[in-house]
C-alpha cells in the first residue's frame, strides 16, 4: 500500500478499491470527532479548504453567527461518530452549513450534545460523498490517545 | 476490517465458475463467475469474503452469486446476487441494494450517423453539459419539486415524467417495469431524503455516473440486434444514474432502522453494513415502500435526462426543421432488490432478489417483458469505463436457471480513487481522451482522474465470461465519443 496521504490534520486519506474513507488520531474523543469533520470536508472540497484547523472549542470567526444544537444518541462510540458525520453531511449537502468547530457538552458512548459553529459552504465541492458507511468502521483507544477509521460511499 | 478472504476455501468448478464450498455459518454455497485471470484480482480483494458473508444471512436461497466484474464494497460486495424466501426466514438488506437504489443504465439508439456527428461532436457536447446538470454543489442543481411533486415523482416513476412532457409513451415499454414499481409507498420516504432530492431530479451526479454518447462499432448477433435497433455506425446515448441523494437517504436511513431491527429479530451480523430484517416484518415492508419509491424516482431522473438529451441532439444536429430521432432501446437498474418468481429447487417460489452492481437478465418468453422483446429476451446494458467500450447483451434461460435471472453490470473497479489519481499525476488527461477522438466534458477534473479507464477492468474479459457461461449473450459493442460527468 502506498504511502497515505494527509488531508488535514490528524486525518489520512485511507485506500479502499471503491469509496474512500479517513483515519484519524487525536488526543481525545472531542477533538477526534473535530478532526473526523474536517477530514470528511476535505473529501468534499478542495484539500486546501480543510487544512486550517480552528481548534475543538475554538473562538467564532468574526461575523460567523451559524451554531447548531445537536444531540445524538448512540449504542458506542463508532455508532455515534457515524451519526455526528452524516448530520453534518446533511447540513453540509441540503442546507450550506460548513463545519468549523464543536463545543462538546457530552459525549460518552451514549450519545452527545453540541453546540456546532459553522459558516455558509463556499467551496466548490469535488464530488458527492452519498453517506458515511458503517463498512470497515473503528473508534478505538491508541496509546493516550484515540483512532478512528471511517469510510465513505462515494 | 472483514477477515482475509485467503482463508476461504474457493474450488473451480469449470473455466468461468469458482465453488466457495459451504464453510463456517454459511447457509448456502457461494459462486463467482470468472475466468483465471479475473479472479486472481478478485481473490486480492475482500469480495470473496462478502460473498460468503452474505450466504450466512438467514433464508437466502440458491447460491450466493458473485459475477466477474464483483469488487469489495460495504458489507455486500459490488456484483453480487442474493435471493431471500420469506418462507424460510428470509431478510431484506439495504446494504445489498447499495446507496444509490436503482442505479441504472439507459441506452437511446439515435438516426444519426458517427460519420454525420463527427464534425458537431465538440458542440453536442458543449450543449449537453450545458443542458444536463450534474447535480453536484450549489449552482448546478435542477429546479426544485414540491413535496405535492416528489411524491407524484415516487409513486408514478418514469410515467410521472412522461405525463410532464419528457418524453413519450413509447418510452415506458422499453424500461424495466415499465419505469414504475408498483407497491411504492412515498410516505415511507423520509424528510431528509426529499431535501436531498428535491432539486436533483434530471441530474447526472458524481462518482461513476455519466452519459456517454457513442456508436455501434461491432454486431455479434445480427438478428437481435436489428430487434434492438442496433445498427452498426449508427450514435448511441447512455445515461447511468441513479436515484441521486433521496436514494441515498433513503438507504442510509434505513441502515439506521435494520440495525436495530437485526438485533430485535436475533440476527447475528458478520458485518454491520449487512443490517437486515425479516421479509415478513413491519421494518422490512416499510424499507421496501421506500426502496421501491427511490426506484421510481431514479426511473423518473433518468426519463427527464433523456428528454435533456433529446433537446440538445435537436439542438446541435436538427437537418432543416427535422429533428433526429433518439428512441430508447432499453433501461435496467443495476442497484435493486425485488419481488420475483424463480425456480428454488425444483419449485417455484416468491423470493426477493437482491441485485447490487448487478443487472436482470430475463430470458425470452418472460411475461415482465414487454411486447417489444417478450420474443427476443431483454436487453442488457453494460457500459465500460468511458475510454475503451461498452456491450449491449440480452437475457438468457441459463441466467435465469443459475443466477435468479442476472449478469454483471460494468467493468468493476480494480484501482483504487487515490490509486487512480496518483498514475495519473502529471497527465493531460483530456489531451489523452482527445487523442482517442474522444471528446469529455466534466465539472471537475478530479473525477476524471478518479475514473479514468486503467482504474477499471477490461469490460470485454467480464463480458466474455458472462457470455461463456452462458449468463448473458452478446449482441453488439458500443465505442465512446463523448463523455459527460459530473
Amino acid at each position: 500500500m502506498d504511502e497515505p496521504v494527509e488531508i488535514a490534520p490528524g486525518v489520512r486519506a485511507l485506500d479502499h478499491t471503491a469509496d474512500v474513507g479517513i483515519e484519524v488520531r487525536a488526543a481525545s474523543p472531542a477533538q477526534l470527532f473535530h478532526r473526523a469533520a474536517l477530514g470528511m470536508l476535505a473529501l468534499l472540497e478542495d484539500a486546501e479548504a480543510a487544512a486550517a484547523e480552528p481548534g475543538a472549542s475554538a473562538e467564532p470567526a468574526a461575523g460567523e453567527a451559524h451554531a447548531r444544537e445537536l444531540a445524538l444518541d448512540a449504542e458506542d462510540l463508532a455508532m455515534l461518530l457515524v451519526l455526528w458525520l452524516r448530520e453534518l453531511l446533511y447540513l453540509y449537502e441540503v442546507e450550506r452549513f460548513r463545519y468549523r468547530a464543536a463545543e462538546f457538552a457530552r459525549l460518552d458512548e451514549r450519545g452527545l450534545q453540541a453546540r456546532v459553529r459553522g459558516e455558509p459552504a463556499r467551496a466548490a465541492m469535488l464530488g458527492e460523498l452519498k453517506a458515511v458507511t458503517y463498512h470497515g468502521l473503528a473508534v478505538e483507544r491508541d496509546g493516550g490517545g484515540w483512532y478512528a477509521r471511517v469510510i465513505f460511499d462515494v | 476490517m472483514p477477515e482475509q478472504s485467503e482463508r476461504l476455501r474457493v474450488e473451480p468448478l469449470d473455466e468461468y465458475r469458482w465453488l466457495i464450498p459451504r464453510q463456517g455459518r454459511m447457509n448456502v454455497e457461494g459462486m463467482i463467475y470468472a475466468d483465471r485471470t479475473l479472479m486472481e484480482d478478485i481473490r486480492g480483494d475482500e469480495a470473496v469474503q462478502q460473498v460468503a458473508n452474505v450466504a450466512c444471512l438467514p433464508g437466502i436461497v440458491g447460491r450466493s452469486i458473485g459475477m466477474p466484474d464483483i469488487h469489495w464494497g460495504y458489507g455486500f460486495a459490488i456484483g453480487g446476487v442474493a435471493a431471500f424466501d420469506p418462507e424460510q426466514g428470509g431478510v431484506v438488506s439495504p446494504g445489498g441494494v447499495g446507496y444509490d437504489i436503482n442505479c441504472g443504465v439507459r441506452l437511446l439508439r439515435s438516426d444519426v450517423s458517427a460519420e454525420e456527428l463527427r464534425p458537431r461532436l465538440a458542440t453536442l457536447m458543449d450543449q449537453l453539459y450545458r443542458d444536463v446538470p450534474a447535480g453536484v454543489g450549489a449552482g448546478y442543481k435542477s429546479a426544485k419539486l414540491s413535496d405535492a411533486e416528489v411524491r407524484q415523482v415516487l409513486e408514478r416513476g418514469a410515467g410521472w415524467a412522461v405525463a410532464q412532457g419528457y418524453g413519450s409513451e413509447a418510452d415506458l415499454e422499453h424500461i424495466e417495469s415499465r419505469g414504475a414499481l408498483p407497491g411504492a409507498e412515498p410516505e415511507r420516504v423520509g424528510e431528509r431524503a426529499v431535501a436531498r432530492g428535491r432539486d436533483q431530479l434530471g441530474t447526472v451526479g458524481s462518482g461513476n455516473h455519466f452519459i456517454e454518447v457513442g456508436y455501434v462499432d461491432e454486431v455479434f448477433d445480427a438478428a437481435t440486434a436489428e430487434r434492438f435497433g442496433l445498427v452498426p455506425g449508427m450514435v448511441t446515448v447512455i445515461v447511468h444514474s441513479g436515484s441521486r441523494g433521496l436514494g441515498y437517504q433513503v438507504c442510509d436511513d434505513f441502515i439506521q432502522v435494520m440495525l436495530r431491527a437485526a438485533a430485535k429479530y436475533g440476527i447475528e451480523l458478520p458485518d454491520r453494513q449487512l443490517a437486515c430484517a425479516p421479509l415478513d416484518s413491519p421494518e422490512a415492508r416499510a424499507y421496501v415502500g421506500a426502496m421501491y419509491a427511490a426506484a421510481n424516482f431514479a426511473f423518473a431522473n433518468r426519463q427527464v435526462m433523456t428528454h435533456r438529451v433529446r433537446d440538445a441532439f435537436a439542438r446541435t444536429l436538427g437537418r432543416g426543421g427535422e429533428e433526429p430521432s433518439l428512441g430508447v432501446v432499453y433501461d435496467v437498474a443495476h442497484n435493486i432488490a425485488k419481488w420475483e418468481e424463480h425456480e428454488v429447487a425444483g419449485e417455484r417460489r416468491r423470493v426477493c432478489v437482491h441485485r447490487k452492481g448487478a443487472t436482470r437478465a430475463f430470458p425470452p418468453g418472460h411475461p415482465e417483458l414487454g411486447a417489444a422483446y417478450r420474443d427476443v429476451g431483454q436487453p442488457v446494458l453494460i457500459p465500460g469505463d468511458m475510454g475503451r467500450y461498452s456491450y449491449v447483451l440480452v437475457g438468457t434461460d441459463g441466467a435465469y436457471r443459475e443466477s435468479f435471472g442476472s449478469t454483471c453490470h460494468g467493468a468493476g473497479r480494480k484501482l483504487s480513487r487515490t490509486k487512480a489519481k496518483k498514475a495519473m499525476a502529471g497527465r493531460d488527461l483530456r489531451q489523452e481522451f482527445a487523442e482517442r477522438g474522444i471528446e469529455v466534458r466534466a465539472s471537475s477534473y478530479g473525477t476524471i482522474a478518479e475514473e479514468v479507464p486503467e482504474a477499471y477492468k477490461d469490460v470485454a474479459e467480464v463480458v466474455e465470461v458472462v457470455h461463456r457461461a452462458g449468463i448473458g449473450r452478446k449482441v453488439a459493442r458500443l465505442k465512446p465519443l463523448g463523455v459527460l460527468k459530473g
